[in-house]
């Protein structure tokens, strides 16, 4: 399963973004992510997190034909997706924040 | 309740405040004048009724201050939001980890300097322990502060950020953010989000120039330089020229350039450089009046949580004009400074 993801906020302030596929995680892992995503709250913002500094990630998917997304904040993510977000350092692309 | 004013003062402020905008010097010096005076007691009326919506701070008949209690934990690479295995408390020697003695240390930096420059004790004010969790996450590429009381430092990606420990400047902008909330609550999103970001870099930048003993012409007024990946090289933001700091930069430097809906560490760029123009145009250390002043419009009751730009640089002009004088270099600066960011006064 192919999602878009940008990771925005953050001390840096600098959004960086990736297409993931679960298919570069263990089997294992790659079904736990799959079931998280198919169960993430779609269509809905991040809830504004208490603090400063922290990450809110974006995941759009066009699974299925249309297009749907979800932001979370980082106290929101399953741990099932981690594995999968885990991939952002390496592949992301950095993006201008205001882009 | 009964109507503040009838008790000392015949010009509604209101009135007052149209005056002080006059363009005739002696009415306006007088109008200013007035309101100062009266803003003193506004001031302290405001400050009492606030402390009375809060829980009260501890009353001591000896206070001692001026010594932090630090706790340093190593949080062992997991997301657990709470604190993981102390590594060092107060007093303690050096860990052999190095995170976490520049965590300890830069804790030790920031405490020192709000409790020389300004004597407030801690984070709110009344002594609360200083906790640091480092190693935070796989790679994790931030510092945050969490809201309740704990400054998060991840170890970097390697690419956009390293060890976030490094940075005395992050270190005083996580514990800022801290002093934020225990004073104008600053609301995370929009202009005072911003507001709330550049609050955090101001005290930030002045906690490494206090610590380096430089001044306003000897800093580089870059955030974050001790702690960029190769990405981001050379700093994370620059208060002298937003918008420079690195490739991938785009802060704008006054309002022209206001990003509408932008990230908090965007638009932050603006009232960021506004304090570079006051501290750089007064010369000397950024803490002899910039910082004081801002430190000021920062506690001042007046100061809500929805704050606009203009908000916060009218109440730092107040400030300014109550204790330097209306027409000191300190309140002109001051007006300099938001100018040049294109923040209107009035
Ligand atoms: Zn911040």
């Amino acid at each position: 399963m192919r999602v878009h993801v940008t990771r925005r906020g953050g001390l840096a302030g600098v959004a960086l973004h990736a297409t993931l596929d679960t298919a570069q995680l263990t089997a294992a892992d790659a079904t736990r992510a799959e079931t998280a995503l198919r169960n993430l709250p779609w269509d809905r913002l991040a809830a504004e997190p208490t603090g400063a500094d922290r990450f809110r990630y974006e995941v759009v998917t066009a699974e299925g034909g249309h297009e749907r997304h979800v932001e979370l904040s980082e106290t929101e993510v399953p741990d099932a997706l981690r594995p999968l977000l885990a991939l952002l350092p390496d592949h992301g692309q950095i993006r201008r924040a205001s882009g | 309740m009964t109507a503040p004013y009838a008790q000392h003062c015949i010009l509604p402020p209101g009135l007052l405040y149209r005056l002080a905008r006059c363009d005739e010097e002696a009415l306006r010096d007088a109008a200013l004048n007035a309101l100062a005076l009266d803003g003193r007691f506004r001031l302290a009326r405001a400050e009492s009724a606030a402390r009375l919506l809060q829980l009260p701070r501890p009353v001591t008949f000896a206070w001692i201050g001026g010594q932090p209690q630090r706790t340093i934990y190593d949080q062992q690479h997991s997301e657990s939001q709470t604190p993981g295995v102390v590594m060092r408390v107060e007093g303690q020697a050096p860990s052999k980890d190095q995170a976490v003695n520049q965590a300890y240390d830069g804790l030790g930096a920031t405490y020192s300097f709000y409790w020389t420059v300004f004597e407030r004790d801690s984070i709110d004010g009344a002594s609360m322990p200083l906790l640091g969790l480092t190693h935070y996450g796989r790679r994790y590429p931030n510092a945050f502060w969490d809201g309740a009381g704990h400054m998060f430092f991840g170890d970097g990606d390697g690419r956009i950020l390293t060890q976030t420990t490094a940075g005395i400047d992050v270190i005083g902008h996580e514990l800022t953010h801290g002093v934020i909330q225990h004073e104008a609550n600053l609301t995370y999103s929009g202009q005072s989000g911003a507001l709330n970001e550049s609050v955090s870099d101001v005290f930030g930048i002045q906690v490494k120039q206090y610590a380096l003993g430089q001044d306003v012409h000897s800093s580089d007024w870059l955030i974050g330089a001790d702690v960029v990946g190769p990405l981001l090289r050379p700093a994370l933001r620059s208060m002298k020229q937003p918008g420079t700091a690195n490739p991938y930069d785009d802060q704008p430097a006054d309002m022209n350039g206001y990003v509408p809906g932008g990230d908090v560490h965007i638009n932050s760029g603006i009232p960021n450089h506004a304090f570079y123009v006051v501290a750089t145009t007064l010369g000397g250390h950024a803490w002899d009046a910039a910082g004081p002043i801002w430190y000021a419009a920062l506690a001042d009751p007046q100061l809500r949580p929805n704050a606009t730009f203009r908000d916060f640089a009218r109440i730092t002009v107040r400030h300014a004009r109550q204790t330097y004088g209306a027409s000191s270099d300190q309140t002109h600066a001051v007006q300099q400074g938001w100018e040049a960011v294109k923040v209107p006064l009035c």
